[in-house]
């Protein structure tokens, strides 16, 4: 897969503190990529050197094989930035301010009519477009402030924390949006301290505290690192002891307990050993009623890897 | 350039929308502008030193030349004369206060000069008005001083001969006199730097004065964006980095022409202001805007937000337009404050139009307007290098 992102060992201080330090990824066409960390982890710092609004202190970034500075313009005409605050003109209408920095990418005629049209349908703003963004609600507005970032159809992506202080309505809206893009071959690079959303839309995750990327890689891979276990519980009634003592004996299993009317279950990958458990149990003679499913999560993850939870 | 551009039209409509450029530079000053001539207005006169009152009671050939002289200081501006029919209408209008001082010729006073007898000219002055009465006195003792000269130089020719005066060389006499230049003349100095009538030094002091304020809008725009974050979806476009900085400044120079444009059109059609040269008084315009760009363009730079910027640009501007004279002249004769008056672009630009009103075309602005522009280069540059190191 072509490599859209590269990042080179980032390298940048503010004065004595170092923010990003060695940081280096990379993202393919196609890949939603996610920067997981707290607020201060040197999410955004790394971001503004990739989007060329930083210069940075050592390191490189090149965006489909163009180097990015901040006085690049080829890089940066291939890059769609939404910045974590909002960044719009109140006073324009939807449509224009997406015409206005559409025509700043070189956009203009016809051409960019249809692609603000197009723009606004996806982030479901068409019906508001001649109304002032003043008047848009919070969730409106964030909408927008994507909608800005991928009106010239760049080949990567930078979200940037878009969906802080939206409502449920909006941030499901919004998060759909970056998967139909991402199905639609764009590359991605997402901030956000939200676990539930780097699980639910990045292909891969790269974990960043105090500047260093910690760790890197899918969801499972994460985990597998830190040896985490998937928790299933099978609840039900008649013979659960001898239930749990088949289950025990199952390849893949390393821990077995059992309540009153259910049994717990340790497993390295319960989604998969899941019809086998529930096979193996039944054929001991428990009527399952119930099943519950545990994977570890990116939480369990950054606790591991840095000793404090994703919003200390 | 394209970018730039763009970058000062989205400005311009946005501006234009919320009102505030049109409040600022047109609706304000021009308010202000007509309430200032309208209160302050008095205490520049109309242009003449005092109005004086005139009654020719004798209508001779004397009394016309003297009447004329009148005429001419009149036309000249120098003074105001209501003419009134005889003495006794003319001390009625200095009692009513409709002239401040007045000259009656009595009859007979032509046919007495002639005959070489003493004729008297009356004065009459309010008790309240001995300014107005000096200047009669003075008009009216000039023109006896030259019919004396007249009376002596005859005399002179006459009285050499003796026995009866020789009838040629009365005619000589005549014939001299009827080609010699007039005794007395009024002529008009023209002042290199004329002073604005009121309703134009009102009109252009609030145009200069507001026009600070109103660039603002453009260039101290770099800290609106960089307050609302949009300067970051400027820095990340394909664009180069200078081009917000460019952009915002044609978004100052623009609002600041057109804004006095306006102002100079309103003026001139509401109030009666006289600007001078259209294309004089363009050249001061566009200097006067670039002088206040580059000034603002140093604001910008300076400060942190733009609620900053925005008391900033007020001090200056409240300090320059004061010192600038555009409330007020700069009180003549204080050399300090006419020396600190040269630092500020005001003092330029009234002395500009002030120079448009004593000459032709287009050549009287330029000094000014070179100062001005000599003004927006030097503190221009100081803004490029302040502003390239904040935003570019």
């Amino acid at each position: 897969m072509t490599v859209m992102l590269a990042v080179d060992g980032l390298v940048r201080a503010f004065d004595d503190l170092v923010a990003v330090d060695g940081v280096s990824f990379d993202v393919a066409e196609g890949e939603t990529y996610g920067l997981l960390g707290p607020n201060g982890a040197g999410k955004t710092t790394t971001i503004s050197m990739v989007a060329g609004l930083l210069p940075p202190d050592a390191g490189s970034v090149t965006v489909a094989g163009h180097p990015m500075s901040t006085k690049t313009v080829g890089a940066k005409a291939l890059v769609g930035l939404v910045p974590q605050e909002l960044a719009l003109y109140p006073d324009l209408t939807g449509e224009e301010n997406l015409a206005f920095f559409g025509r700043l990418y070189g956009m203009n005629g016809s051409s960019l009519d249809n692609r603000v049209g197009a723009v606004l349908e996806l982030v479901g703003l068409d019906g508001r477009r001649r109304d002032r963004a003043s008047e848009y609600s919070g969730g409106m507005k964030r909408r927008l402030n994507i909608a800005i970032g991928l009106l010239h159809r760049p080949s990567l992506l930078i979200l940037d924390e878009p969906t802080v202080g939206v409502d449920p309505q909006s941030r499901n809206s919004i998060l759909e949006a970056v998967e139909a893009l991402s199905r639609e071959g764009m590359a991605v690079l997402y901030t956000t301290h939200y676990m539930e959303e780097a699980e639910r839309l990045c292909d891969r995750v790269g974990i960043i505290d105090e500047g260093r990327l910690v760790a890197e890689g899918t969801r499972r891979e994460l985990v597998a690192q830190i040896g985490e276990l998937d928790r299933v519980e099978l609840r039900g009634r008649d013979d659960i002891e001898s239930a749990a003592r088949q289950i025990e004996r199952m390849e893949g299993v390393a821990e077995v307990g059992t309540g009153d009317e259910s049994i717990s279950v340790l497993a390295t990958d319960a989604s998969t050993m899941l019809p086998a458990l529930m096979g193996a149990a039944a054929a001991a003679g428990m009527t399952v009623t119930g099943v519950d499913v545990q994977e570890p999560d990116l939480e369990a993850v950054f606790l591991h890897l840095t000793g404090k939870a994703l919003r200390d | 350039m394209g970018a730039a551009w763009r970058i000062s039209r989205k400005d311009l409509v946005l501006r234009l929308r919320d009102r505030s450029a049109i409040m600022l530079g047109v609706v304000v000053p021009l308010v202000l502008a007509f309430v200032f001539n309208l209160v302050f207005g008095g205490a520049f006169g109309n242009g003449s030193l005092v109005t004086l009152g005139f009654a020719d009671a004798d209508g001779g050939d004397v009394a016309i030349g003297f009447s004329e002289l009148v005429d001419a200081l009149d036309e000249s501006g120098t003074i105001d004369v209501v003419r009134v029919a005889n003495e006794a209408e003319l001390e009625s209008a200095v009692d009513e206060g409709k002239v401040a001082a007045g000259i009656s010729v009595p009859s007979g006073f032509s046919e007495e000069v002639l005959a070489g007898g003493s004729a008297e000219i009356t004065v009459l002055q309010a008790v309240d008005a001995p300014t107005a009465g000096a200047i009669a006195r003075g008009i009216a003792d000039g023109f006896g001083a030259s019919i004396s000269d007249a009376q002596r130089a005859v005399a002179a020719v006459v009285g050499n001969q003796s026995g009866p005066p020789d009838p040629a060389s009365i005619e000589q006499v005549a014939a001299a006199a009827s080609q010699a230049p007039p005794v007395v003349t009024i002529g008009v100095v023209e002042s290199a730097d004329r002073v604005l009538d009121p309703s134009t030094f009102f009109a252009a002091g609030m145009a200069a004065f507001f026009v600070f304020f109103l660039v603002q809008f453009g260039v101290a725009g770099l800290l609106e964006e960089e307050r609302d974050g949009t300067l970051t979806r400027l820095e990340a476009a394909p664009i180069p980095r200078w081009a917000a900085v460019v952009g915002k400044g044609m978004t100052s120079l623009i609002l600041g022409v057109a804004a006095m444009t306006v102002l100079a059109v309103a003026t001139t059609l509401l109030m009666g202001a006289s600007w001078g040269n259209p294309l004089g008084v363009g050249v001061l315009i566009v200097a006067l805007s670039l002088a206040a760009t580059s000034i603002v363009g140093v604001v910008a730079a300076l400060a942190r937000t733009p609620e900053g910027a925005g008391n900033l640009t007020s001090v200056i501007a409240v300090a320059m337009g004061m010192l600038g004279g555009t409330f007020f002249p700069v009180a003549g004769g204080n050399r300090l404050l006419e020396a600190l008056s040269l630092a500020t672009p005001h003092s330029w630009f009234l002395r500009g139009l002030g120079a448009l009103q004593g000459g032709d075309g287009l050549g009287p602005a330029l000094p000014a307007a070179g100062a001005l522009i000599l003004f927006a280069i030097a503190v221009g540059a100081v803004a490029a290098v302040l502003l390239r190191r904040r935003f570019v």
